[in-house]
C-alpha cells in the first residue's frame, strides 16, 4: 500500500475481495442456516466465543462471552476440549473431537465438534468457525453394534425398561433383535412387542433384574430361567445409553450352551481371559502414568474383567484414564499403584469407596516395570464386612443368651473339661474349680438319680454325651448346691462334633425343677387319692377313652363283672362286651357322648340282668365315666311295696265295700234309729278288734281265749260269771274275723236278753278239736243258763245269719242257735284252715297273699 | 232297676265275703235274676257250672289265698260273659284279662245293675 498504483491495484483488489468475502459470508451464513449443526465463531486465542447458532441445542447468543467452555462443557471434559482446543490453535489446522456437552437444559449429551481455524490476510489465525453435533444416537448405535459384534455368537437384545412411580420394572418392549435371538428363543417378531405379551408368566428375576441395570447402570450377569420356552440362559444385562432412556441390552445364551462354549474356551489360548472374566474377583491391568516431575498421578486402563465392571460400576474402561473415567484425576490410586510399581511388592489394602457405599479387599501388584504395568485384584467384601458384623452381634446375642439364660449352661472340651459355664451354672453348683475332665466329675460335684443313688463321675450327662456321645433329654438328677441342699434338676446333654463327626466336646444345660417337681408328686398324690376313693366307693366305676376302650376299672367293677381289670385296660368296651350292643345301657353311652351330657338311668344289666343304677358321665379327654351299682334288692323292694300297694287299696276297698253291706244289711228289722245305730256300733267295733288283733304282728295268729275275752270285757260283761274253758287254739285270720262277729252277736243278745243281763245268770264258752275227714276241727259251745229271766227266743235276721249262715259260708263250717230253757246254746264248728282275712292290713305274711 | 232283659238270666256269683255275696244276691234278686251261688270257694264253681249253665257272671278276683284266675279262665273257656267284682286296680290285672269288665269295690245297686246290662 505504498505506492499508488499499488493502492489502487489493491484498492481495486480490495474492493474486489471485499465482494469476495462478503459472498463468502453470505454462502457461509446460508451454509449455516441450512446445516442443522450447531456454528460457532471463536477468538484466535479460543478464549472468547463471538457468535453461536444453537440450534435448539444450545442458547443462542451473539455477544462475545469468555466462560462457554464452562457454560457448553460438561465439567468432565473440560480439560480435554481445552488440549484439543490448544491443539488446534498449535497445529494450525482442523481438530475433531467428542465430548459431553451441556444443553442449555442442563441434561448432558455427546457432541462432536469440530473447530477449524480461519486465516487473516496476515496469515495468521484470525478467528476460529467451529461445528458441532450431538452425537449421543449415534454412539449408542455404535455402542449397540459393537456389542452385537462381541456377541455375534449369542442372542442379543435390546429392550426399554418400563418403570412404574415406584421405580419398579413392570415390563419391557423389544427394541432391536439379532438373529441368535430368534434362534435361541424361537421367538421370531419379537420387536415392538413386550415381555408381558409374548409371556405373561415370564419369570419375575428378568423384570427385577433388568430394572435394576437399568436404574444403576450396573450390568448384572445372572442365570435367566424362562420356563414357557423350556430353558434357562446365562444371561449378562447392561445399560445402554442415558439412564432416562431406560434401554438395556441383554447378551444370553442357553444354559447348556454356555458350558459346551466355555469347554471349548478352556482349552484355547483365551482360558486365562475366560478366568478372568468368570472370576468373581475384579481384575484390571493398569499403565501408571507420571506427571512432568516424575510423580504418579494417573493411570489408564489396559485391561479389565466383567467383575470389575460389576463391582465399580464403570462403564467399560479400558483405553481410559482415571482421569477421563472420573472427571478427575485419581492421585490416590495412582500414588498407591506406582508404590507397587516401585517397590515391586504386592501391596493389599482394604478400601471404603464412601460413594457406593462398599468395601473392597485390593491386592494390587506390579506386571511389567518396565512398562510401568500394575495389576489390580479386588473383591466386594460389603458383604462379607456385615457377615462379620452380623456375626459379631450373633456371637453377642448368644453370649446374652448363655449369661442370661434361666438355666445353667456348660461347655466342655474333648475329655470333658468344663471350658465354659454361664452364671447359673455357677450361681447353682457354686464356684468351685471346674472338673478336670469326665472321669473326675463326683469329685468335684455331687448328684443322686431318682433312686437316691449317688452318680457316678461317667454317669453324668456331660460325662455320656462327650465318652459316648449320648444325647441326654430332660433327665432328672439331683444335685447337691452349694449349700448342700439337693435340688431336682432336669438335665440336658448332647456331644459337640467337628467338621468330620469327631466329638470335641460336649454342651449341658440343666434347670431346678423343684416346684414342677413337687407339682408332679402332688398330681400323683392325687391320682392316687382319686384311686383309692374310686377304689373304696362301693360303686362299680369305669372309664373308658374317646374310642372307647376301658382306661379304669375299679375293683367293685371287676366284682360285679367278674372279669379281672387286667384283661380289660386298654380293650374296646363293646368287644369286651358284646351283649351289651343295641342294649339300653349302650345306647345311653351312646347319648352321652353325643350330647357331652350326664346320662342317668336305671336298667337292667345286659351282661348280669341286675338291676343297675347307671350314671355315665362325658370325661375331658372325650371319653366317658361311668358308676353304676346294684339296685336289684332296692329294685326288688320297690316292685313289692308297688305290690303291697295294690294289694292294700284291694283291702280297702274290699273293707270298706264290707262295711257298706254291714251297714245296710244291719238296718233290716230296725225302726228304731237309736237301737240300730247302738247295734251297728257294737258290730263295726267287733269288726275293728279283729283288726287290731290281725295286725299286731306279721302272721299273726289270734288265740281263741284272747279272741273271747276281748270280746266279753268290750261287753262289759261280769267275767266271774263266764266258765272260758277249751285247749289253746289259733285261729286263721278269716275264722278269727268271722268268730268275733258270731261272738259279739251272741254277747250282745246275751247282755240285752240273756243269761248276761240276768244277775244271776252264767255263761260257759268252752270248745275243743277233732279230726273229721282229714281236717281238724274246732268246736265251740256257747251255753247260756239264766236264773231269774225268762229265756227270749232269738229273732232271726242279720244277726242270726251272722251265726247260722256266715260261718258254713265263710268257713265252710256249720253252726246252730236253739234258745233252751236254761238260755241261748250256740254250736259253732268249723276245720282249722289257714284262710287269710280281709282285715289284715299288716305286713304281708308271704307268698300266698 | 226294671230291666226285663235281665229278669229270669242266671248269674254264678263267686264272692268269698258273706255281707257282701248277701248283699249283691239282694240287688240281683230284685232285679229278678236267680243267682247261681253265691260261693267264696273257686273248687265249687266248676260244680256249680256243671249243674247249670249262667247267662253271666260276676267274680270276685281274690278269695282270701290272693288274686286267682282260675274261675276267669274256666268262665272265658266256657263263653260265659263275666265281670270281675274287685278292690284290685285295672293295672294289677294281667294281660291276658285285660278286656273283662271291671266293677270296682265298693259298688252301688244301680251300678251292678248297669254291668250286667252291658254283659249280657
Amino acid at each position: 500500500m505504498k505506492h499508488a498504483k499499488a493502492t489502487q491495484t489493491a484498492s481495486v483488489m480490495q474492493t474486489s475481495a471485499e465482494e469476495a468475502l462478503r459472498a463468502s459470508v453470505r454462502r457461509l451464513r446460508a451454509l449455516v442456516a441450512a446445516s442443522s449443526d450447531i456454528v460457532f465463531r471463536l477468538t484466535a486465542d479460543g478464549s472468547e466465543i463471538q457468535e453461536l447458532d444453537g440450534e435448539g441445542l444450545l442458547a443462542n447468543h451473539s455477544e462475545a462471552t469468555g466462560i462457554w467452555i464452562e457454560r457448553h462443557i460438561h465439567r468432565a471434559d473440560r480439560a480435554k476440549v481445552r488440549s484439543a482446543f490448544e491443539e488446534a490453535v498449535r497445529s494450525v489446522s482442523m481438530v475433531e473431537f467428542e465430548h459431553s456437552g451441556l444443553r442449555a437444559d442442563g441434561s448432558v449429551r455427546t457432541m462432536l465438534s469440530c473447530v477449524v481455524p480461519i486465516h487473516g490476510e496476515d496469515g495468521q489465525v484470525g478467528e476460529f468457525i467451529g461445528s458441532a453435533r450431538e452425537i449421543t444416537g449415534r454412539r449408542e448405535q455404535e455402542e449397540h453394534y459393537r456389542h452385537l459384534a462381541d456377541g455375534i455368537d449369542q442372542g442379543l437384545c435390546i429392550v426399554e425398561v418400563m418403570l412404574d412411580a415406584d421405580d419398579r420394572a413392570t415390563d419391557f418392549r423389544f427394541i432391536e433383535t439379532n438373529r441368535q435371538f430368534a434362534a435361541q428363543t424361537g421367538l421370531e417378531d419379537a420387536v415392538g412387542t413386550t415381555m408381558r405379551e409374548l409371556a405373561p408368566d415370564h419369570e419375575e428375576v428378568w423384570l427385577e433384574t433388568l430394572g435394576r441395570v437399568a436404574l444403576t447402570g450396573i450390568p448384572e450377569r445372572f442365570d435367566g430361567p424362562a420356563v414357557v420356552l423350556g430353558k434357562g440362559y446365562d444371561v449378562h444385562a447392561f445399560r445402554i445409553g442415558a439412564a432416562e432412556r431406560r434401554r438395556v441390552g441383554i447378551l444370553f445364551r442357553a444354559i447348556g450352551e454356555r458350558k459346551q462354549a466355555e469347554l471349548a474356551l478352556h482349552q484355547s489360548e483365551e482360558k486365562y481371559r475366560a478366568l478372568f472374566d468368570s472370576m468373581d474377583e475384579a481384575f484390571a491391568a493398569v499403565e501408571v502414568l507420571k506427571d512432568g516431575d516424575g510423580a504418579w498421578v494417573d493411570f489408564r486402563f489396559t485391561d479389565a474383567n466383567p467383575a470389575f465392571l460389576k463391582h465399580t460400576s464403570m462403564n467399560y474402561p479400558v483405553g481410559k484414564t482415571a482421569t477421563e473415567l472420573l472427571g478427575s484425576p485419581s492421585v490416590r490410586w495412582a500414588r498407591l499403584y506406582g508404590q507397587a510399581l516401585d517397590s515391586g511388592k504386592p501391596m493389599r489394602i482394604e478400601e471404603i469407596e464412601p460413594k457406593l457405599g462398599r468395601t473392597f479387599d485390593v491386592n494390587i501388584f506390579s506386571l511389567d516395570r518396565e512398562r510401568s504395568r500394575v495389576a489390580v485384584l479386588f473383591t466386594d467384601i460389603t458383604e462379607r464386612k456385615r457377615s462379620e458384623i452380623a456375626l459379631r452381634k450373633s456371637e453377642e446375642r448368644l453370649r446374652a443368651i448363655f449369661e442370661q439364660a434361666p438355666m445353667a449352661i456348660a461347655l466342655t472340651g474333648p475329655e470333658g473339661e468344663i471350658l465354659l459355664r454361664n452364671a447359673m451354672f455357677d450361681q447353682m453348683l457354686g464356684r468351685q474349680s471346674p472338673a478336670i475332665n469326665a472321669r473326675s466329675y463326683s469329685d468335684v460335684y455331687r448328684g443322686y438319680d431318682m433312686d437316691g443313688r449317688p452318680i457316678p463321675s461317667q454317669d453324668w450327662p456331660a460325662a455320656r454325651a462327650v465318652l459316648t456321645a449320648e444325647i441326654v433329654q430332660g433327665e432328672v438328677i439331683e444335685i447337691v448346691n452349694h449349700r448342700g441342699e439337693r435340688v431336682p434338676c432336669s438335665f440336658d446333654a448332647g456331644p459337640i462334633r467337628d467338621a468330620e463327626g469327631q466329638v470335641v466336646g460336649a454342651v449341658v444345660m440343666f434347670r431346678d425343677v423343684a416346684g414342677e417337681f413337687a407339682a408332679r408328686r402332688e398330681l400323683q398324690d392325687s391320682e392316687a387319692r382319686h384311686h383309692e376313693i374310686l377304689e373304696s366307693i362301693s360303686d362299680a366305676f369305669y372309664a373308658v377313652d374317646s374310642k372307647w376302650c376301658f382306661t379304669y376299672v375299679n375293683g367293685k367293677a371287676e366284682e360285679m363283672w367278674e372279669r379281672s381289670r387286667e384283661n380289660i385296660l386298654g380293650k374296646a368296651y363293646v368287644d369286651e362286651f358284646p351283649q351289651v350292643v343295641g342294649s339300653d345301657v349302650h345306647k345311653a353311652h351312646l347319648r352321652a357322648a353325643r350330647t357331652r351330657e350326664v346320662v342317668r338311668l336305671e336298667a337292667r344289666s345286659p351282661l348280669s340282668l341286675k338291676w343297675l343304677d347307671i350314671a355315665i358321665s362325658p370325661s375331658a379327654d372325650g371319653g366317658l365315666a361311668v358308676y353304676f351299682r346294684d339296685i336289684s334288692e332296692r329294685h326288688a323292694a320297690q316292685e313289692r311295696q308297688n305290690l303291697l300297694l295294690a294289694e292294700l287299696q284291694h283291702r280297702v276297698r274290699n273293707i270298706l265295700s264290707m262295711i257298706r253291706s254291714v251297714v245296710r244289711q244291719s238296718s233290716e228289722g230296725y225302726s228304731d234309729a237309736g237301737e240300730f245305730v247302738a247295734h251297728l256300733d257294737g258290730r263295726l267295733a267287733a269288726i275293728a278288734r279283729t283288726q287290731v288283733l290281725l295286725t299286731r304282728s306279721a302272721g299273726a295268729q289270734v288265740l281263741l281265749e284272747d279272741l273271747v275275752r276281748d270280746e266279753l270285757s268290750s261287753q262289759l260283761a261280769d267275767q266271774d260269771r263266764v266258765r272260758i274253758s277249751g285247749p289253746e287254739v289259733s285261729l286263721s285270720p278269716k275264722a278269727a274275723e268271722v268268730l268275733t262277729l258270731a261272738l259279739h252277736e251272741l254277747a250282745t243278745n246275751s247282755v240285752k236278753f240273756g243269761a248276761l243281763s240276768d244277775p244271776g245268770g252264767d255263761l260257759s264258752i268252752t270248745w275243743g278239736q277233732a279230726p273229721l275227714e282229714g281236717q281238724l276241727w274246732l268246736q265251740l259251745t256257747w251255753e247260756e243258763r239264766c236264773q231269774q229271766l225268762e229265756p227270749k227266743p232269738i229273732k232271726a235276721g242279720f244277726g242270726t245269719e251272722l251265726i247260722e249262715q256266715r260261718v258254713p259260708y265263710e268257713l265252710r263250717g256249720e253252726a246252730s242257735l236253739h234258745v233252751t230253757g236254761g238260755g241261748v246254746r250256740a254250736e259253732i264248728a268249723f276245720p282249722l284252715t289257714d284262710i287269710a282275712s280281709i282285715l289284715e292290713t299288716g305286713p304281708a305274711r308271704g307268698a300266698s297273699r | 232297676m226294671n230291666a226285663p232283659k235281665l229278669e229270669g238270666r242266671r248269674i254264678l256269683l263267686v264272692e268269698d265275703e258273706y255281707f257282701q255275696a248277701r248283699e249283691i244276691r239282694g240287688y240281683l234278686e230284685h232285679a229278678g235274676m236267680i243267682v247261681i251261688g253265691p260261693t267264696g270257694y273257686a273248687d265249687e264253681v266248676s260244680a256249680l257250672l256243671a249243674a247249670e249253665q249262667p247267662d253271666a257272671a260276676l267274680v270276685d278276683i281274690n278269695l282270701g289265698t290272693g288274686a286267682n284266675y282260675e274261675t276267669a279262665r274256666i268262665l272265658k273257656d266256657q263263653g260265659v260273659p263275666f265281670a270281675f267284682f274287685t278292690g284290685y286296680d285295672q293295672a294289677v290285672i294281667p294281660a291276658e284279662m285285660g278286656a273283662v269288665p271291671r266293677l270296682e269295690k265298693p259298688a252301688t245297686e244301680k251300678q251292678v245293675i248297669h254291668l250286667l246290662n252291658t254283659l249280657i
